[in-house]
């Protein structure tokens, strides 16, 4: 979970300042002779910061949020803990696997292991 | 890992439908308990919990098949009641048990459990023809002859 976090500050902090250094010399003063046009720092920003940190968190969402919307799932080499279930089982689960007759109904049968 | 439920409640509907569907259409009790032996009670051995599940089934027993998932041991049992031996093999069993272990490995455990109640839905013969309650051990025609 740490390195992890780690992972996604590094990339974010990595996002947001790329795009800064990238339109560093749109801040240089024009010496050319021509008459800049004038543009608003919002509109700067706007452009060299908001469209690329826009656009990083799109593919951050989209890297990261299939995987984060999935829970944990059964992994054959770990342990798992997890609930009892039965399907179109007893109705009351415990009461009837206490009071299982022993002289069982059973026919045959088969067994495999993973 | 942390603790809660094996089956997202998409699985668990989409599981429980498919289960009493293929029941229904077999006319055979399929019943699927995915647990390991330490969840339930003193039942050290899979085998002793899913034969000890099928019997759970009471009346239904008899002609029920009960699939024991255990996914920390790692074993799949099937136990098929008394009155399907003519109608569910042995073989067949193996066959779906072997099918479910390789979604099983693969960490697909829906997947798995979906896959092998289909496989032994489909091959589960028809139910054997009931005997006469009118003259039990004489067919219909016999009874038109004087």
């Amino acid at each position: 979970m740490r390195a992890r976090f780690v992972r996604v500050t590094t990339a974010l902090l990595t996002g947001l300042a790329l795009p800064f250094a990238a339109a560093a010399p749109a801040w240089a003063r024009l010496d050319d002779g021509q008459a800049p046009t004038h543009t608003g720092w919002v509109f700067v920003v706007g452009i060299y910061v908001g469209i690329p940190v826009g656009f990083f968190l799109l593919l951050a969402a989209l890297t990261y949020g299939p995987s984060m919307r999935r829970r944990p799932r059964y992994r054959p080499t770990r342990d798992w803990r997890a609930d009892a279930v039965w399907f179109n089982g007893p109705a009351d689960p415990e009461q009837a696997l206490t009071a299982a007759p022993t002289a069982a109904a059973k026919g045959g049968g088969a067994s495999a292991s993973w | 890992m942390p603790a809660g439920d094996a089956f997202s409640a998409h699985d668990l509907s989409e599981i429980g439908r498919e289960v009493r569907a293929i029941s229904d259409e077999a006319k055979v009790v399929f019943s699927v308990l995915v647990a390991d032996p330490d969840d339930l009670g003193d039942t050290p051995d899979v085998r002793a919990l899913a034969e000890r599940a099928h019997a759970a089934l009471g009346d239904r027993a008899h002609e029920a098949v009960l699939v024991l998932v255990a996914p920390n041991a790692r074993r799949v049992e099937i136990v098929t009641g008394s009155d399907l031996r003519g109608r569910l093999s042995d073989r067949d069993c193996a066959l779906a048990a072997l099918s479910m272990t390789s979604s099983f490995a693969g960490g697909d455990l829906t997947g798995g459990v979906l896959q092998g109640v289909r496989m032994l839905g489909q091959r589960t013969g028809k139910p054997r023809r009931q005997p006469s309650v009118v003259a039990p051990g004489r067919t219909f025609s016999s009874l038109l002859r004087p």
